[in-house]
């Protein structure tokens, strides 16, 4: 029977390595995606991620058993990516190396160029608006969790993520994207 | 240009995020059938989601996980420092306050400790007439005195560098006692305890009081050395010698 996450953490507290890497295991991949999702770019993910796990072991006497342990590492992932954007202009580039999965190169073009579209609308987004639409529609949080994370209201994540997905839209509206049929 | 009522911006938010109620539904779908411009805005919010959905996320390196772990000092939780829970409980912050108070008070304890071992000046009065209670006093020689009409005895105690002659002596005629001692051993004090009309005379090596009736008194002396001493006591009386008497005094 699998432990659940605060029983690792406990764990982990009492000196169990073990506890920590299944901790990892579960959560990595999720929060490579999370990090990906926020960043766009592999490598900074990947940084993210592993900062991330580097920091919540750090901290995980700190760690209060009263909230979701996954809420708590996603907040720390957040914070961490909001300081990698701070300090890197990496954030803007687009990563192309990992987005082609087609065979057919007409696919790939046209897969490619929509894709690009909307990763350069969602990265045109302010990281303000970005974090509650990426965490929302990516890992359908409650409002409440988004709050948790987000470490703000819930009622500015709800103005946030609803100013957001206008934006996101406005901008592939301006981008002519969704008039000129590459996204209708 | 046409803008939505905010309730309704909420409703279209609710609607995607799966969390609309029945009533909010009907409410959304009358308004949305009846505004074009708003049943727009909801169609582009809803496609704009469903392509977020189609973007592709790669995997992460396959050795991404054996980065984290590699990364991690695993000592911060350590078995061996949680095995010694009780040290840890011992020495945890709280009971900072406790053991200053403890530090201090053994500080205490041990400046006190050597203010009494080193003290030159014990309180004579718990001396004599406690011969044989003084706790911390050893007796090192007691003898009786009985020469001529001279009756009684004489106690030598000893505390640390310090050491005493208890004298009990009783005597019709008038007779002398000298103690002579070398120069590492100093006289210090003398108590009168039931001494009457007692003549004291003294030099750098010896001490000498003449007595007649009942005398009872004590004489106090220090040593300065942890070496061996000789002291050696005489009785005269009437020019003659009655009594002698060496004695050896250690620190």
């Amino acid at each position: 029977m699998n432990s659940s996450d605060n029983d690792l953490v406990k764990e982990c507290l009492e000196g169990n390595k073990k506890a920590f890497e299944e901790i990892v295991e579960r959560y990595y991949k999720t929060i490579f995606r999370l990090s990906f999702r926020i960043t766009r770019n592999h490598d900074d993910a990947e940084e993210i991620t592993q900062s991330t796990f580097v920091k919540a072991y750090e901290n995980l006497s700190s760690f209060n058993f009263k909230y979701k342990f996954f809420s708590w590492i996603y907040r720390i992932a957040v914070n961490e990516s909001l300081n990698l954007s701070k300090k890197s202009s990496k954030m803007e580039q687009i990563d192309e190396r990992y987005t082609n999965d087609e065979t057919n190169p007409e696919k790939i073009f046209e897969k490619s160029e929509f894709n690009n579209s909307i990763k350069e609308a969602i990265l045109q987004l302010e990281l303000l608006y970005r974090l509650p639409v990426v965490l929302k529609h990516f890992f359908d949080y409650s409002y409440s969790d988004l709050s948790y994370i987000l470490d703000i209201p819930e009622k500015t994540v709800k103005s946030r993520l609803y100013t957001g997905r206008q934006l996101l839209k406005d901008i592939l509206i301006n981008r002519r994207d969704l008039q000129n049929g590459n996204i209708r | 240009m046409e803008t939505l009522d905010k309730q309704y911006i909420e409703l279209i938010n609710k609607e995607i995020d799966h969390i609309i109620s029945p009533d909010e539904k009907i409410k959304l779908d009358k308004y949305l059938s009846e505004n074009k411009f708003a049943k727009e805005y909801y169609e582009e919010l809803r496609l704009t989601e469903d392509y977020l959905d189609k973007l592709p996320v790669p995997a992460p390196s396959e050795n991404l996980k054996k980065q984290i772990i590699n990364s991690i000092d695993f000592s911060k939780y350590s078995p061996k420092a949680h095995k010694q829970g009780f040290f840890s409980t011992l020495f945890a912050p709280k009971f900072k306050l406790a053991y200053t108070f403890a530090v201090g008070l053994l500080v205490g304890i041990i400046c006190y400790a050597i203010l009494v071992n080193n003290s030159n000046n014990i309180n004579i009065d718990d001396i004599y007439g406690t011969i044989g209670t003084t706790s911390n006093a050893n007796t090192i020689n007691e003898f009786p005195l009985n020469y001529s009409d001279i009756s009684g005895k004489i106690e030598l105690k000893k505390y640390d560098n310090n050491f005493w002659f208890n004298l009990d002596l009783n005597s019709t005629q008038q007779f002398d006692i000298k103690i002579s001692f070398p120069e590492q051993v100093k006289f210090s004090n003398i108590r009168l305890g039931l001494a009457k009309d007692i003549k004291i005379s003294k030099g750098p090596d010896f001490i000498k009081t003449t007595n007649a009736g009942h005398q009872k008194y004590s004489l106090l002396f220090l040593t300065e050395t942890s070496e061996t001493a000789k002291v050696k006591m005489q009785v005269f009386q009437s020019g003659s010698i009655l009594f002698e008497k060496n004695l050896v005094l250690k620190k």
